[in-house]
């Protein structure tokens, strides 16, 4: 029974030291120096210039993509993309696969740099390295044909095909990249991208040879791209950072 | 957006894609002490064939089991199986013949290795010179391991 006691007693210390701890987290998050204010700081738009260009080269996936991001207290970017891709494959033993589709990606970006600095100043960011995740998602249809079916014992072949209108196909993506200031508003990034946890609607992983937005679904990927963008500023940081990106209305009413 | 596959394939395929129709060879022995016939394996030196195909899938191979292919663009596979014995010091040939009449079904792999047929057994017959009698173990026949056809000898 006393040995009881002194559990309870000792349960309770500690409890009540571990909520204090969280109440001094707390108040200390409310002043957190990683999180620039306002909460809203713009948003920007960029598109995938690296596929196309890719695309004049190899010829057989055509496509791009955009992306949209928010930028919440200079740190974190949750960001919607959205793609398209037009590819066909003929492999060397004659059978070719289509698909064209839509694909579209959620996540978030989480910029690695604080934005104050130690002394509680702001920084200056021109380069903003991050990682971040996705949940991607492609709804295509695909088609294989000339499918070759040899007997090679018996003798004879036989050529066929699939089709499938409708496949839904997700996957999982870890980002790591930097984002750039050009000039007036412009922005440029580059990243790498690991794919992996593709799970599809189709009979197979196998039957949906590549996915649009993922590439080929027999494993996992590396992925590398560029964008080039524009930056929109929140008025009030614009107003704050002095930075000449009013409007010609904005100036005159300043 | 450059794609740089990780642990990905070439164009080659890799996988197995033979659906074999697979047979053991078994006798039926009397045993005293549960007094009644019990199956026992039966090593066989046997030349197997396709009825009509030039090249042997066996040729006087001594074993208790072999695998066949079923034929994939006919829904039928005749099979010519000569055993040879030594009885006495002399030899023995023996030519049994084994019809199989199947469905055929034809399932995507992917776009490397194309396509593998599935077979389910219909009907089977056969010659009774040295096989006594068969018994189906499994009707369907696909890329996984599973004996399928107990063929039974004469004495």
């Amino acid at each position: 029974m006393r040995r009881l006691l002194i559990i309870l007693v000792l349960t309770i210390t500690v409890l009540d030291v571990a909520a204090q701890k969280d109440s001094i987290v707390l108040r200390e998050k409310e002043a957190d120096p990683n999180y620039e204010r306002p909460i809203y700081q713009g948003f920007s738009g960029h598109v995938d210039i690296l596929t196309p260009a890719m695309n004049l080269i190899f010829g057989n996936v055509y496509g791009t993509e955009v992306t949209f991001d928010i930028n919440l207290y200079n740190r974190l970017f949750p960001l919607i993309e959205f793609g398209y891709s037009d590819v066909e494959q003929t492999l060397m033993n004659g059978s070719t696969y289509k698909t064209n589709a839509p694909y579209i990606r959620i996540g978030m970006n989480y910029g690695i740099l604080k934005p104050i600095n130690k002394a509680g100043k702001r920084r200056l960011l021109d380069c903003y390295p991050y990682v971040g995740a996705r949940y991607g998602m492609a709804f295509m249809n695909y088609d294989y044909t000339n499918v070759e079916i040899r007997d090679e014992y018996w003798g004879g072949s036989i050529t066929t095909g699939y089709s499938k209108p409708f496949a839904y196909t997700g996957w999982i993506e870890i980002v790591a990249g930097v984002r750039m200031n050009l000039i007036a508003g412009f922005t440029m990034g580059w990243a790498f991208r690991f794919r992996t946890a593709i799970h599809t609607s189709a009979p197979g992983k196998a039957m949906v040879w590549y996915v649009p937005g993922y590439g080929k679904s027999d494993g996992s990927a590396f992925t590398f791209s560029y964008t080039i963008g524009y930056t929109y500023k929140a008025k009030k940081v614009r107003e704050r950072d002095g930075t000449g990106m009013l409007t010609a209305k904005e100036v005159k009413q300043k | 957006m450059v794609v740089a596959s990780a642990c990905s394939s070439s164009n080659t395929c890799y996988e197995s894609m033979d659906s074999l129709f697979r047979i053991t060879m078994h006798k039926q022995v009397f045993d005293p002490n549960l007094e009644r016939y019990v199956e026992q394996d039966f090593q066989t030196t046997a030349t197997i064939s396709g009825l009509g195909v030039d090249s042997f899938l066996y040729y006087r191979v001594t074993s208790s089991q072999f695998a066949v292919p079923l034929c994939k663009l006919d829904t039928e596979s005749v099979f010519l199986i000569e055993q040879i014995r030594v009885v006495n010091e002399d030899t023995i040939y023996a030519e049994d013949t084994l019809w199989v009449e199947h469905v055929n079904k034809q399932e995507f792999v992917s776009l490397e290795c194309g396509c593998a047929t599935t077979f389910d057994v219909k009907e089977i017959r056969h010659s009774v010179n040295m096989i006594d009698s068969v018994k189906i173990v499994a009707g369907h026949i696909d890329r996984t391991n599973v004996n399928n056809l107990k063929i039974f000898v004469r004495k």
